[in-house]
């Protein structure tokens, strides 16, 4: 369980002039400290243009981050902590926007629905959550709404953070916007 | 909001001010052709059903007790 404290969080080395990411060491178990980036960009999509992505990560060495990689850190408390605090930080510049997390992958989306779960209380005070679920639509004749090639059409659905639904029914989505 | 929380909040402010210029944007192109969100919306009809869905969403979460 992740237990979120914005009074907890590791010191910034570095922070983008636009607040589009942020640099800070995390310790880890049984070797060095590791230099994490904090990267925080829109999606890109003209669709969607107040959807921005957060992702975070060691550097690489082209000094874009991975995403992906699996590390034994020894405070994970402090280190969602402080990606929290630094997303409110953000989110207080730019309350326009939302932040989003693709829950496709299953242990980040696991991960992330557990967190807004069990520091609902604490999380409420500064952030407005949202779940997204993809539906397809049931039609008259018992069928279900296809597309061009015949496929199921699935549309996203966003709904408030459902706090009775359990982690083992996760969202394929997940928002989060300043509380204002 | 709780003192040692502000401070946390400005002292990343405060870094930011004083700190590098740029943006450290990952591949937009990549980003959006990974997002199933991004994915799942093909044109802007949908785009704003999903939208007006969201904002609507949106109030709903912030009046909500349980």
């Amino acid at each position: 369980m992740i237990k979120i404290n914005f009074e907890d969080t590791y010191d910034p080395i570095e922070v983008g002039e636009d607040l589009s990411f942020m640099t800070f060491h995390s310790e880890v178990k049984d070797t060095a400290d590791i230099l994490l980036k904090i990267i925080i960009s829109p999606l890109g999509d003209p669709l969607l243009p107040n959807v921005y992505n957060m992702a975070f990560g060691p550097l690489l060495e082209n000094g874009d981050i991975d995403d992906r990689a699996k590390i034994n850190h020894h405070n994970k408390d402090k280190i969602f902590s402080t990606i929290l605090l630094f997303s409110l930080v953000y989110l207080q510049s730019n309350p326009q926007m939302i932040i989003g997390i693709d829950g496709s992958n299953d242990v980040r989306a696991y991960l992330y629905h557990r967190m807004f779960l069990t520091n609902r209380e604490y999380l409420i005070e500064y952030f407005v959550t949202i779940g997204v679920d993809w539906y397809v639509k049931l039609l008259r004749n018992g069928a279900v709404e296809v597309d061009g090639n015949g496929l199921p059409y699935f549309k996203p659905k966003p709904e408030p953070f459902d706090y009775q639904r359990p982690a083992t029914n996760l969202y394929r989505y997940y928002m989060y916007q300043l509380k204002q | 909001m709780k003192e040692k929380i502000q401070q946390r909040i400005n002292q990343v402010r405060h870094l930011a001010t004083a700190s590098v210029k740029g943006h450290a944007v990952k591949s937009v192109e990549s980003l959006r052709a990974n997002d199933s969100l991004s994915k799942s919306i093909r044109n802007s009809t949908e785009a704003s059903i999903f939208l007006a869905e969201l904002d609507a969403a949106v109030k709903v979460a912030k009046t909500k007790k349980d």
